[in-house]
């Protein structure tokens, strides 16, 4: 079992685990107080069956309110939000996303009518990541989807106090709803508006889950705040909504996702995350993402900073089918600063077209991008960025690095960055090169005894690093392993 | 020749009335055959609109294309706006000395030499639509021939001057250095101001298309110069296939203009085929300027190099899009872009989208680009010494402009031609600067 601290690991719940045909799921209800109603946050009214339907109408949207018993004001939100999601097209850029029907997808299960999976229908590829990942065994069953919660309640409890007395709130969105209605109502959609594009406005409108992390003025936030830890722990919904304010001088570290690959049986999952570090502020984001093979990953995530702040995304993309994942940064205030660094490793079937984007927009602000994408077997993996300097943005200064490493004959690597620049007091870079793991880079390291297939490994780890040492160290641990094992046979 | 259909529009233009024109002319049925098919494509594609990824930013559709009037004027030697500079080879039908005429006395006197290059430069189904509208329309263009095993001392031009009553003018040249030759090519695209344009107004669109065939062994170095004055709105696909081997040196300038948008494709089509190009986009007052780059790579060993500069004053916008592609066949190939902007001044707006797309592994790929304005100490550096500061910044822009022609190797006959060019204009188009301009540049 682990001590205290590398509970810093992000477990994410059993996740819409769902029965093999379409049969009606039946609400759960256990007889003490620690029933998952109550788990996780839902209040309800009365006792009924739900039968989860596919599709989505504006009556549907009326229902996810109505059963989260919503304030007027956001079941509006919601409505506007279908409507436009209705009329707006699908990108014609990017990845190939014909394949989603919208008609096709759950858009709302309440996690108390979740089914099980069996531990024999994890699939044996799952089972061996786990064990080579050192997973222990409570563990393995949850995140694969079959085994209840997994929560390390006592070390929680303990940080909570702690965060408590400085008056930083972290919940999950829908209790913040409920509880701080205010700070909500302010900041709700305001970087990200429902019609920023087809994916933001369906999360908008069916959004559940994610996080609402609060840190007020001066507060330092120690320990990263773990999506894991939030007080009813449902981390990794479908169309998540992750919202956090960072007041004048404070910090905050907030860690999601996980490196272990982690099943979900919904294909489609659009989540929209809106970060506002105000002046003087400083906030890391890091995400580590390794969904399975089915999964479209379509995220919208965006920050402002003002004056003097800083905002940190740093990104790392391992699963899913498709991902288009744009972390940005709108620099609003002088001297505010931006660093996105981004990692993606592509295999077979899959195509990830991730990147970062930063918006300068006032004086002496600062942006700092550093992209390092792998393809390897038949995957495709690229970097689609913006740098955008308004008029007016004086001193404006960026830079940005992009790496692509291709193993494999049949990988492929894009690169696509935008530079769009109206002040002419700036300074903007960028560069970016791909190539293969060096012919003289595998001899050296082959001369000195050491195996092609270690070596070309250790030149990935090599390549990657300037990402993986900005992780708190069991996430850059797990994942050198996890490369280690995507590696495998991938030279040659 | 087809005669003239005054006044017609293209809106109006029908498959049936370009038919018609063909057949009253005294053009060879193939030619006629592929104008008709082009036409076809042209009508199925339409202008490329706002949602095309390759035409952001630069609005096609607003320009009223479609209802400029259109006239031919293929094979009216009287009317032809093609100018040829270089050896005359009327009368010297066969021989080893090159070939440079019109494209209506080419298609007369060696059809089959002509028809083996005209319109090769793309398949049918992958004919951009306006390259399509170019070639059903076509008014013109040079045919030039450099013949196996020539060495040229002198470079061959073509010039273009805009025929007034003719508002859509579609230029078509064809360039061939066959194999193992040698020699250089002048194109040039230049217009006068009519004394009575109106500020703003734009009444001529000239869409040209430009292919360069470079066979096995040969080196060409091509010059393709657009000096415009500031009413022409112009879109220019040029097209060059290297084949093993092959080496092209191509030097680029665009100025003038009131809207000037140009592709540049190079595809390296045969083991150890080579590229190099370097270009300038001069955007000064109002201009909107896009510029296009695509270095394809499908073959082994191939190698391909651009450095493309834009130098922005007054009010101008520039738009730089740089592709490199490498397909799965192009083992070892090696490929470097380079783009760098330099914006004088707070009026300009420069955008650079430098993209990679690489499906083989083994090989060497990378680009930069850089958008930034003078240094402090650059200009202190000579106001120090007795230099005005608008003398200083024009000093150093020409410094700009003959680092950048430089990077393609020595400098030649063709790149200092170029360099002259781009400077007079910069320089020309400066002392038209506007009084709130002067008052900035005062401050220290």
């Amino acid at each position: 079992m682990r001590d205290s601290h590398s509970a810093g690991r992000n477990r994410p719940p059993a996740h819409n685990a769902r029965g093999a045909g379409n049969e009606p799921l039946t609400v759960r209800r256990d007889a003490d107080l620690e029933s998952d109603d109550y788990r996780y946050g839902f209040h309800v009214p009365e006792d009924y069956v739900y039968r989860s339907r596919k599709g989505l109408t504006a009556e549907r949207v009326e229902e996810i309110s109505r059963m989260k018993g919503e304030p007027g004001w956001m079941l509006e939100k919601r409505l506007e939000a279908y409507a436009l999601f209705k009329r707006k097209p699908m990108p014609t850029w990017g990845a190939d996303l014909s394949a989603i029907d919208f008609d096709e997808i759950y858009y709302f299960i309440k996690p108390s009518e979740k089914q099980e999976r069996s531990w024999d229908d994890v699939p044996d590829k799952i089972k061996e990541t786990f064990e080579r990942l050192g997973v222990p065994e409570a563990e393995r069953k949850f995140l694969a989807g079959s085994g209840a919660q997994f929560e390390s309640e006592s070390v929680y409890h303990n940080l909570k106090e702690e965060w408590e007395d400085l008056g930083v709130i972290f919940t999950d969105m829908d209790t913040a709803l409920r509880e701080h209605p205010e700070i909500v109502r302010r900041h709700f959609g305001r970087l990200i508006p429902a019609g920023d594009n087809k994916f933001a406005a369906l999360n908008t409108a069916v959004w559940s889950g994610g996080s609402f992390v609060y840190v007020p003025e001066g507060v330092t936030v120690d320990i990263p705040l773990q999506a894991y830890f939030r007080i009813n722990a449902k981390n990794m919904g479908q169309f998540e909504r992750t919202l956090i304010v960072c007041e004048p001088g404070s910090y905050v570290h907030y860690v999601e996702g996980c490196t272990a690959p982690t099943y979900s049986a919904d294909s489609l999952h659009a989540a929209v995350v809106e970060v506002v570090a105000l002046e003087g502020a400083r906030v890391r984001y890091t995400t580590i993402q390794n969904w399975s093979r089915n999964v479209y990953n379509l995220v919208t995530k965006r920050a402002a900073a003002y004056e003097g702040a800083t905002v940190e995304w740093v990104d790392g993309n391992l699963g899913s089918k498709i991902t288009m994942k744009y972390p940005s940064v709108y620099l609003l205030g002088q001297n505010a600063h931006a660093e996105i660094l981004s990692v993606a490793l592509a295999g077979d079937g899959q195509h990830i077209d991730a990147g970062a984007k930063a918006i300068h927009a006032a004086p002496g602000t600062t942006s700092s991008i550093v992209s390092k994408s792998i393809s390897k077997g038949e995957g495709r993996a690229g970097y689609r960025g913006l740098v955008h300097v308004e008029p007016g943005a004086e001193g404006a200064r960026s830079n940005v690095r992009c790496d692509a490493l291709i193993l494999g004959e049949k990988a492929r690597s894009d690169t696509y960055p935008y530079m769009d620049v109206g002040e002419e007091q700036s300074n903007i870079e960028h560069e970016a090169t791909v190539s293969k793991v060096g012919d003289e880079q595998l001899f050296y390291l082959r001369s000195r005894g050491i195996s092609e297939d270690e070596a070309a490994l250790m030149i990935v780890n090599g390549f990657i690093e300037p990402i993986v040492k900005e992780l708190p160290m069991e996430y850059a641990v797990e994942l050198n392993r996890l490369i280690d094992m995507e590696m495998e046979g991938s030279i040659g | 020749m087809i005669t003239p259909t005054a006044g017609r529009s293209l809106r109006d233009l029908t498959g049936s009335m370009l038919h018609d024109a063909i057949l009253r002319s005294d053009e060879p049925g193939w030619l006629g055959q592929m104008r008709a098919l082009m036409f076809d494509r042209f009508r199925d594609r339409g202008l490329p609109g706002e949602f095309d990824e390759q035409w952001r930013g630069t609005d096609l559709r607003s320009m009223g294309l479609l209802d400029l009037p259109i006239r031919f004027s293929y094979g009216d030697q009287n009317a032809s706006p093609i100018v040829l500079d270089g050896i005359d080879a009327a009368g010297s039908r066969s021989g080893p000395l090159p070939w440079v005429a019109t494209l209506s006395d080419s298609v007369r006197s060696f059809p089959e030499l002509v028809r083996s290059y005209l319109f090769g430069a793309y398949t049918l189904d992958a004919t951009p639509s306006l390259v399509a509208l170019n070639n059903a329309c076509l008014t013109d263009g040079a045919f030039v021939h450099l013949p196996a095993g020539h060495r040229s001392t002198r470079p061959l031009g073509v010039s273009f001057q805009p025929d007034r009553l003719s508002q859509l003018a579609c230029p078509h040249n064809v360039v061939v250095a066959a194999e193992g030759s040698r020699g250089g090519v002048i194109e040039e695209f230049r217009s006068h101001q009519p004394a009575d344009a109106v500020e703003g107004e734009s009444r001529i669109f000239a869409n040209a298309v430009t292919e360069v065939f470079v066979a096995p062994g040969a080196r060409l170095d091509m010059l393709t110069l657009i000096d415009w004055d500031d009413t022409i709105r112009s879109c220019h696909r040029a097209v060059a296939h290297v084949a093993d081997g092959g080496r092209l040196r191509w030097a680029l300038g665009t100025a003038g203009g009131r809207m000037v948008r140009v592709d540049m494709e190079v595809s390296l089509d045969g083991p150890g085929a080579e590229s190099h190009i370097v270009g300038l986009g001069l955007g000064t007052k109002g201009r909107h300027i896009d510029h296009r780059t695509v270095q394809h790579h499908s073959c082994a060993e191939t190698t391909s190099r651009i450095n493309f500069g834009t130098l922005l004053t007054g009010d101008s916008k520039s738009i730089y899009r740089g592709m490199i592609r490498m397909e799965p066949g192009a083992f070892k190939a090696d490929a470097y872009q380079k783009n760098d902007n330099l914006i004088l001044g707070e009026g300009p707006r420069a955008q650079a989208i430098p993209m990679l797309e690489i499906l083989a592994d083994d090989v060497k790929c990378s680009h930069g680009s850089t958008v930034g304005r003078l240094r402090d100490e650059d200009i202190f550096y000579m106001t120090s010494r007795g230099i005005p500061e608008i003398e200083a910044r024009d000093l150093i822009a020409e410094g700009f402009i003959r680092r950048l022609l430089a990077a393609g190797g020595k400098e030649s006959e063709l790149t200092q031609r170029l360099f002259t060019m781009l400077t007079e204009r910069f320089r020309r188009d400066a002392a038209a600067r506007t009084e709130s301009e002067e008052l900035v540049e005062t401050e220290p």
